[in-house]
């Protein structure tokens, strides 16, 4: 994990020089706006991806039944709230400079709105119950639902309705229509996030044993 | 005739961090076995631990029947259980109750058998609601529950709450004959509340004595 | 030695009848919700009224009243059935003799019989009071029938959940919106194009693979929802 953390600061760096100084604007975008799909993607994934960690680690603390399993579970929960925000934040940012207003109630827009929304009710959810191993069992239970009825939220929902919303990496030609510098770039920024994800959730994670030293 | 033993091992409880009681371990196979403690030593929590309506910290129940290990499923079935918080449907009579217990825990429930079963608590089959019941009457009915299903061990949690000297005189008798078949466990304050006992444990704190009931 | 034992459907409906029963002395479950919905009919009919939408919204817009009136009456009545067991103590009575895979189908049969009340009710009084004309009243039916069932599976499901929580009234919606709007969201657009007259594919499919998506999900988790 320290490795990790060393690693990664120099490796964003440099995914933030590649997004702002090697890579062309997209052709179709208004000026440099295209840009911003290298930071705006990766915590949308980032933000789905800790979703199915809080599921993954959920599922684990219902069999096992071991405190640890669902402080990580609610420490992805955290972080999803926040990567969700993040990507409402630079979606509507872009949606400023290409669509003229910063939100417009594209399917999109609102299935992640959605989406913050449902981490927010987790974290409620939380707040609402005293004994910490019913707690902590009544939000696996609703972390595991959630992650059966989410990809509907965040996959079904928007193709059945019109979007304005540019081709998403996972397009019916199935292709991804990218440059090489760009694809380069894209991916490097990806993996980058997810690696952040992982060293902050082990720190939240850690950090949460620290404050409630049950077991 | 079926055999039953329940065994507890090594039953520990925490609530918050916070130990309630720890050690607890006894095999029981005929035979009733008080519980006893003061106020708050966890009696009520050890009783639904082992009626499968609670989680241990640590330690595991086992609940064998002709030779089989039970499942958690199964000993719903297999496990009855009263205690001072089970409360039963307002609206409805004790019997509507009992025959809705019965059909939701998989049996046939029929009139007559329901009726026999009132009359050994003393309650009569008539058509009040349980709402209009006095304390003792629905103390009665607890008992009448938790030999509802016939069950190979019977948990009584502080069986004579409540009851008049009929009342008690029903509970010895049901003890006594389900004693004869396989394990009771009762549990109070004091030994005078509850019926004849064989072996006696006591919870003091964090530290469990289990012996024989002084004459 | 074995006496037969009941299997479970009929451990199931045994839930749902007793819920019924207990229903039927009381009606607070139905009364609240009808009261409601009633409310909330006279409301939109008083603010909107037949003509207050524009001609070439008015598809869209009725059809989205008319799911948030739903939407809001379940939330209303449906939390009842678990939170019930919870106020009157005999979730103890019940966790003791059924698992929870059994007392959460009960419920959500009780539940969709509930939600079937309302709907036979408020959706007629709607179409009368917003003169809604409804093109294809098959299909009209497909969608509620379809929506009604996610609705009370979803809702009976998450009333397990918050029952044992504090602020249960608030804490439902909070966690059953999001969950919903997936399913409702399918069911206003084929709502739409059922009153003007078709059956829409894409939606419906998307509300039937919700249902069972909901229904599995539901099945698998019930006992962690619902037994410490």
């Amino acid at each position: 994990m320290k490795l990790l953390k060393l690693l990664l600061l120099p490796y964003m760096a440099a995914v933030i020089a590649g997004a702002f100084l090697w890579v062309e604007p997209a052709e179709g975008f208004l000026g440099e706006s295209s840009r911003i799909v290298f930071f705006h993607v990766p915590c949308a994934w980032t933000a789905a991806l800790a979703f199915l960690v809080a599921a993954g680690y959920s599922l684990a603390y219902l069999l096992s039944r071991n405190a640890r399993f669902d402080s990580v579970a609610h420490a992805a929960v955290r972080l999803g709230l926040l990567f969700a925000a993040l990507t409402l934040v630079t979606g509507s940012l872009f949606a400023r400079i290409m669509w003229g207003s910063f939100w417009n109630w594209d399917p999109r827009e609102s299935s992640y709105l959605l989406l913050l929304f449902l981490y927010g009710a987790y974290l409620f959810l939380r707040a609402a119950v005293d004994d910490p191993e019913r707690r902590a069992r009544i939000a696996a239970a609703y972390a595991l639902f959630s992650a059966v009825l989410m990809p509907f939220l965040v996959f079904v929902v928007p193709r059945v309705t019109r979007s304005l919303h540019p081709q998403t990496v996972i397009n019916p030609q199935g292709k991804i229509l990218m440059d090489t510098p760009t694809k380069t770039v894209f991916f490097a920024g990806l993996l980058g996030f997810t690696a952040l994800f992982l060293w902050l959730l082990e720190l939240e994670a850690r950090g949460a044993r620290v404050r409630q030293p049950t077991n | 005739m079926a055999s039953a033993r329940i065994e507890a091992v090594d039953l520990s409880k925490s609530f918050a961090g916070v130990p309630l009681f720890g050690g607890v371990s006894f095999l029981l196979d005929r035979g009733v076995l008080a519980v006893t403690g003061p106020n708050g030593s966890g009696k009520t929590t050890l009783l639904k631990i082992l009626a499968s309506l609670m989680r241990p910290s640590t330690g595991t129940v086992r609940v064998e029947s002709e030779g089989r290990e039970l499942s958690r499923d199964e000993r719903r079935s297999r496990v009855g259980w009263s205690g001072p918080d089970l409360a039963f449907y307002p609206e409805l009579t004790a019997e509507q109750n009992l025959a809705f217990f019965r059909r939701a825990a998989g049996f046939a429930s029929e009139r007559h058998d329901l009726r026999t079963r009132l009359a050994a608590v003393g309650l009569d089959g008539s058509g009040t609601a349980v709402e209009h019941f006095s304390t003792g009457m629905r103390q009665r009915l607890r008992i009448a529950f938790s030999f509802l299903l016939d069950p190979d061990v019977v948990l009584l949690d502080e069986p004579m709450a409540g009851l008049d000297a009929d009342g008690r005189e029903a509970v010895h008798r049901a003890v006594a004959s389900a004693a004869r078949r396989g394990p009771v466990i009762a549990a109070a304050t004091d030994l005078e509340d509850l019926p004849p006992a064989d072996e006696v444990l006591e919870i003091r704190g964090r530290e469990t004595v289990s012996g024989k009931p002084k004459p | 030695m074995t006496p037969t034992r009941l299997g479970f459907w009929s451990r199931a409906w045994a839930v749902c009848a007793k819920d019924a029963a207990q229903e039927g002395k009381r009606r607070i479950a139905l009364g609240s919700i009808l009261f409601f919905a009633a409310t909330a009919l006279a409301l939109v009919s008083y603010a909107v009224g037949p003509f207050g939408l524009p001609a070439d919204a008015r598809a869209s817009l009725d059809a989205a009243l008319l799911w948030i009136i739903l939407f809001f009456s379940a939330a209303t009545g449906l939390p009842r059935a678990l939170v019930r067991e919870e106020e009157t103590g005999t979730g103890l009575a019940l966790r003791a003799v059924a698992p929870g895979a059994v007392v959460i189908a009960g419920k959500a049969a009780f539940n969709f019989l509930l939600f079937l009340a309302i709907a036979a009710l408020s959706v007629p009084t709607f179409a009368v009071l917003l003169e809604w004309r409804i093109e294809s009243s098959a299909a009209l039916v497909a969608v509620v029938l379809l929506g009604g069932v996610g609705l009370s599976i979803v809702s009976t499901f998450l009333s397990a959940l918050v029952a044992r929580a504090g602020q249960r009234n608030v804490l439902f919606l909070v966690v059953s919106f999001p969950l919903l709007a997936p399913l409702l969201l399918p069911a206003i657009a084929a709502t739409v194009a059922a009153s003007q007259g078709s059956f829409a594919a894409a939606p419906l499919r998307v509300l039937v693979a919700y249902d069972g998506a909901a229904t599995c999900a539901a099945y698998l988790l019930a006992g962690a929802a619902w037994e410490d």
